[in-house]
C-alpha cells in the first residue's frame, strides 16, 4: 500500500469519526425530546396522552423502517437544501441524523421507562411540577442506562455512514468501496473494515466504562 | 380538635380486564391536627388508596376530601403543588433517588419549593442530623441499609416543613429492630413538631407501638375507628376480629 492510501484512510477515519459523532449528537438534539414525550404520554406515564403517543410513535415506526440505503436516496433533496450538496462526508450527516434520530426516541423512551416509578411517585408528591420531575429526578434518573444506549446509538451510526460511503458519503465507507471493491484491493478493504471494527470497540469499552462510572446504584460509588 | 384531614363519602372503583374492584367505597374519616392514626388492613383492603386520596396522587370518584381546610381535587394544579409540599409522605420501598447522594435527595423538595441552594443544604443538613444520619450525607442510597434509606426518606418528607406526615407501609420492608427504631423515630417528630401522622399498616404490632387511634379498613369499607385500646380489646366487627387473630401468627 503506497502512502498516499494510508493519507485517504486517515483522513477517511477522520471523516467517519466525525461525520458519526455529529450525527449522533444531532440525532439526539431530536430524538431526546421526543423519546421523553414518548415515555411520559404513555399509558403508564405522567402525562397519559393516548393520541400523541400513537401519532408520534407510527411516525417514528415509519423512519424506522425505511431502509437507511433508501431513506439516504428519499431525503437527498432535503440534504441539498440543508447542506448545498448531496455528496461528501458532511452532506451525509443529514441522512444520517434523520435515521438515528427516531432510532435514539426508541432507545431514550426505553431508559426513560426504566425508572422506578415509586421515584416518581415520591417527587410528585412533595409538589414537584411535571418538567422538573423529568429534567431533576427522571433523566438523571436514567442517565447510565442513556450513556450506555447512547453507544448503541453512536455505533449503529458508524455502521450507517460505511453504507453511506456506498452513494457519495465519505469516510472510510467510501474508501472500502472505491480501493477495495471497485478497484479490487482487498488489503485496502480489510484495513478499512479494521479501523471500522477499532472504533467501535473504543467507543463501546468507552461509553459502557462511563455509564458504569456515573451509576451510583454501585456500592462503591463515589 | 381540629380536623386537619376529613375524607367524606369517598368512593373509588378500579376497573380492569376482570372487572371491576371498589377500593374505597363511602368511606368517612377524620383525622384530628396532632394526632398518630393508624389504618390497618389486609392488603388489598384499600389502605394505600385511601393515603393516596389525601395528597390526590389518587383522585375519587366522589366524595370530599378536606386538608388543611381546602378541597383537594377542587384545587389549581398550582395550588395543589403548594399543598402537597405541606404533606410529606414515605413509602414501603423508600423511593428515594438512586443517582443523587443522601444530601442531594433531602435538597431536592427544598429546591423544587424555590429555595436556594446554600440554604437548602443547611436545612437538610439539620434535618438529617434530626433523623440521626449526619455523618452519611455524601453516601448514595445504594450504600445505606435500610433503616438508613427510610432515615433519608423522613429527612426528605420533613423538609417542606409539612403538617402532615403520610407513612405507607413505611416499616414493612425492615425487620423488627429496625421497624421499631422507625416507628420511635416518628413518634419523636410527632411530638417535636407537632405534625400529624397517618400510618398505613397491615401489621397489629406497628399500630400498636406508634398510634393513638387507628381505622380499620376491609374491602374497601371503613369498619371501624377508635383507641387503639379500644379495638384491640375489644373489637366490634369482624374485619378487626381477623386481624387480631392474625397476630400471633406475625410475631
Amino acid at each position: 500500500m503506497t502512502s498516499l492510501i494510508w493519507q485517504e484512510i486517515g483522513k477517511g477515519l477522520w471523516d467517519t469519526l466525525y461525520v458519526s459523532v455529529v450525527s449522533t449528537l444531532l440525532a439526539y438534539v431530536v430524538g431526546l425530546p421526543l423519546g421523553v414525550v414518548l415515555a411520559i404520554t404513555d399509558k403508564s406515564g405522567l402525562k397519559k396522552n393516548f393520541i400523541v403517543n400513537k401519532t408520534l410513535g407510527i411516525v417514528i415506526n415509519i423512519l424506522r423502517s425505511i431502509p437507511f440505503l433508501i431513506l439516504f436516496v428519499l431525503v437527498i433533496p432535503f440534504t441539498r437544501l440543508v447542506a448545498g450538496t448531496s455528496i461528501g462526508a458532511a452532506a451525509s450527516i443529514v441522512p444520517l441524523t434523520i435515521a438515528a434520530a427516531p432510532f435514539v426516541a426508541r432507545l431514550t423512551e426505553t431508559s426513560l421507562k426504566e425508572v422506578d416509578s415509586g421515584v416518581i411517585e415520591a417527587a410528585l408528591a412533595c409538589g414537584t411540577p411535571t418538567v422538573k420531575i423529568i429534567c431533576k429526578a427522571i433523566i438523571p434518573e436514567a442517565l447510565p442506562s442513556i450513556l450506555s444506549n447512547a453507544v448503541i446509538a453512536f455505533v449503529t451510526v458508524v455502521g450507517y455512514s460505511a453504507m453511506a460511503g456506498f452513494c457519495g458519503g465519505g469516510g472510510l465507507g467510501q474508501i472500502a468501496i472505491k480501493y477495495g471493491y471497485y478497484n479490487n484491493n482487498q488489503t485496502v478493504m480489510l484495513v478499512s473494515v479494521a479501523v471500522i471494527v477499532v472504533i467501535v470497540q473504543l467507543f463501546q469499552e468507552g461509553g459502557l466504562w462511563l455509564a458504569r462510572f456515573k451509576d451510583k446504584r454501585r456500592k462503591n460509588a463515589k | 380538635m381540629e380536623e386537619i384531614i376529613k375524607l367524606s363519602g369517598v368512593n373509588k372503583v378500579f376497573k380492569s380486564k376482570n372487572g371491576e374492584t371498589n377500593a374505597l367505597s363511602d368511606v368517612n374519616l377524620s383525622v384530628y391536627r396532632g394526632e398518630i392514626i393508624g389504618v390497618i388492613g389486609f392488603s388489598g383492603a384499600g389502605k394505600s388508596t385511601l393515603v393516596r386520596c389525601i395528597n390526590a396522587l389518587e383522585v375519587p370518584d366522589d366524595g370530599k376530601v378536606t386538608v388543611l381546610g381546602q378541597e383537594v381535587n377542587e384545587l389549581k394544579n398550582s395550588e395543589l403543588l403548594k399543598l402537597r409540599r405541606k404533606i410529606g409522605m414515605i413509602f414501603q420501598g423508600f423511593n428515594l433517588l438512586q443517582q443523587k447522594t443522601v444530601l442531594k435527595n433531602v435538597t431536592f423538595p427544598l429546591e423544587v419549593a424555590g429555595m436556594k441552594k446554600k440554604e437548602a443544604v443547611w436545612k437538610a443538613v439539620s434535618l438529617l442530623e434530626e433523623v440521626g444520619l449526619a455523618e452519611k450525607i455524601k453516601a448514595y442510597p445504594a450504600q445505606l441499609s435500610g433503616g438508613q434509606k427510610q432515615r433519608v426518606a423522613i429527612a426528605r418528607a420533613l423538609a417542606n416543613d409539612p403538617e402532615i406526615l403520610l407513612c405507607d407501609e413505611a416499616t414493612s420492608a425492615l425487620d423488627a429492630e429496625t421497624s421499631a427504631q422507625i416507628l420511635k423515630l416518628l413518634k419523636e417528630i410527632n411530638e417535636k413538631r407537632g405534625i400529624t401522622v397517618v400510618i398505613i399498616a397491615h401489621q397489629l404490632s406497628v399500630i400498636r407501638t406508634a398510634c393513638s387511634r387507628v381505622a380499620v379498613i376491609d374491602g374497601g369499607k371503613l369498619c371501624e375507628t377508635g383507641t387503639v385500646e379500644e379495638v384491640f380489646s375489644d373489637p366490634q366487627t369482624s374485619a378487626a376480629k381477623r386481624l387480631l387473630a392474625f397476630e400471633g401468627d406475625e410475631l
